[in-house]
């Protein structure tokens, strides 16, 4: 039968499962808009200083230790969720770390296209954004698999750094048991947990992305 | 229909394009051969401003291209098919979508596009594989692809840009005849770059030689076979020249010796064993044919001979003349002392 402590490791896999797909969605959401500014921007109509600038923002933003960066957001995350602990705060800066990673890997995908197809398309007079929607779009589209999986990947350790800062979630559970009580059983249950979830997120990533490429 | 004048256009400094003018007119098929680092590509995408020249201009009907705005150019662009070396097709996108595409850029209704898309698949010879991916498909077939997307839109010129160049000789014949067929289907200018003097020469009404960012020479078909100083003609058979027997090659020189040999070329319908043997007979000589190649191109067919007979000046002079008046053109390459081990 389920005892207390099977139900809060359960739990804790939820919560952990809850904050990665938010933000993953999150880190899509705003990561391939972002990345694909600084492609049309770079490539398709040279405009160098909003590449730089936007540029400035990946890269600064990957720079910066998760943990720090989790502290800074703190006043930024009470303002939107009006908490700064707790699983559903995680979210914003899980998702706000994830995002540049993200941004990072849909230029490098876009980047990949054969620069032959990009002139093709400008040869029968594509704008740059039915370029964009109509085919670079579905060129990178294995590629962006790749991209959520691996960013998927990234962010089951950030959930995890989110529970030193009472995040919840696997994390949360590794340092309260396992770190703070010394209980070795609760560390290499949940590291057990976070080895195999990465492992299914690698995998599922792998077989969608054979499913749909040609 | 393409005008091309003063054109220059360099890459860091590096002049690529020296003032070229060039007229291509409607309906006709252009070749421009040249080696590689000629400038053939450059000047190839300055006919859709792909590459924007430094300085001249490009006239297609009579509309200056530099003078354009982005938007403008678009829509001129749509009227320019163009195709390439690597057919740069999109991979995740099936063969019917590829077709489809130039259309969906421009707003056809789905219907219309199918229609479309099956009559060119017809064209292409690919009704079967309309639903496969690009890397299902063999070569040939994805330049048929190309071909077909090109011809969707229905446009007035067609670029080709080493579109046969990655393909082995059987699908290389197979899309130049295709490429021939459309043409005159659709009436359209089509403009070809290739290093393959072969390929040239097997489907251009005219041909342009460049070097070095200029265009050297520019002839049509059948009249360079008549000009002895092209330099177009002896791109086209300079390799014919090359195959002789390498002993042959190696004493050939323009100093008289016992053996003339030379070079006949027969445009059109010259029956080219007849004269040999009527020379044989009339001179009462022997005329040993080193090399012989009979090239048929969609309209014209020119056998051209390498040929060696004993140095008598007034034989040569007697088969040389003889040559003018049945239209051949006969041309003296060297002599040498021996045509046997």
């Amino acid at each position: 039968m389920l005892n207390a402590y099977t139900i809060e490791i359960l739990q804790a896999c939820g919560e952990t499962i809850y904050m990665i797909s938010l933000a993953t969605l999150g880190a899509v959401l705003l990561g391939w808009p972002l990345g694909v500014i600084v492609y049309v921007h770079e490539r398709l109509h040279s405009s160098p200083h909003i590449v730089s600038v936007l540029n400035f923002i990946i890269n600064m933003t990957r720079s910066i230790p998760f943990i720090i960066f989790m502290v800074t957001l703190l006043p930024f995350t009470r303002w939107i969720i009006g908490t700064a602990i707790g699983i559903h705060a995680a979210i914003i800066p899980l998702t706000l770390g994830a995002t540049p990673l993200f941004a990072r890997l849909v230029i490098q995908a876009f980047e990949q296209i054969p620069s032959g197809v990009v002139e093709y398309g400008f040869s029968i007079g594509a704008t740059p954004k039915q370029m964009i929607f109509y085919m670079l779009r579905q060129e990178t589209r294995p590629l962006m698999v790749d991209a959520v999986t691996m960013t998927m990947i990234t962010l089951v350790s950030y959930s995890a750094l989110a529970g030193a800062i009472g995040g919840g979630g696997l994390g949360d559970l590794a340092i309260r048991y396992g770190y703070q009580r010394f209980d070795t059983f609760t560390m290499l249950v949940t590291t057990t947990i976070l080895v195999v979830m990465v492992q299914a997120i690698q995998w599922l990533g792998n077989f969608i992305r054979q499913r749909i490429q040609h | 229909m393409i005008s091309l004048r003063h054109i220059h256009k360099s890459f860091n400094q590096h002049l690529v394009l020296n003032n070229i003018n060039l007229d291509i007119a409607e309906g006709e098929i252009f070749g421009i051969i040249g080696g590689s680092g000629a400038g053939k590509s450059t000047l190839l995408r300055c006919i859709n401003l792909l590459e924007r020249p430094d300085q001249g201009k490009v006239y297609i009907n009579n509309q200056n291209l530099m003078n354009l705005s982005l938007k403008q150019l678009r829509v001129i662009r749509q009227d320019i098919g163009m195709i390439f070396q690597h057919y740069h097709l999109l991979s995740q996108q099936t063969v019917k979508e590829n077709i489809a595409m130039p259309m969906k850029l421009q707003g056809h209704s789905s219907q219309e596009m199918d229609k479309r898309c099956d009559e060119l698949l017809e064209i292409v010879g690919l009704s079967h594989k309309q639903d496969a991916y690009p890397e299902q498909l063999s070569g040939g077939q994805k330049q048929r692809v190309a071909i077909a997307r090109a011809l969707s839109t229905q446009p007035s010129i067609l670029l080709c840009d080493e579109a046969t160049a990655a393909l082995d000789p059987a699908n290389t014949q197979a899309i130049l005849n295709l490429l021939v067929d459309i043409q005159k289907q659709y009436k359209m200018s089509l403009v070809m770059i290739t290093h393959d003097m072969q390929v040239a020469k097997k489907i251009c009404h005219r041909i342009a030689l460049m070097e070095k960012g200029e265009i050297i020479e520019t002839s049509a078909w059948p009249l360079v076979l008549k000009n002895k100083d092209s330099l177009i003609r002896h791109s086209l058979y300079g390799d014919l020249t090359a195959q002789l027997p390498e002993f042959i090659l190696s004493q050939l020189s323009e100093q008289f010796n016992t053996h003339c040999i030379l070079r006949l070329m027969f445009p059109g319908q010259g029956a080219t064993v007849p004269f040999i043997s009527e020379m044989c007979r009339s001179l009462q000589v022997d005329i040993n044919i080193l090399s012989a190649q009979i090239d048929h191109t969609h309209q014209h067919q020119c056998g051209v001979m390498i040929v060696s007979l004993g140095s008598v000046e007034s034989h040569i002079e007697r088969l040389l003349k003889h040559c003018e008046t049945n239209h051949i053109i006969g041309e003296i390459l060297g002599y040498v002392e021996r045509i046997h081990h």
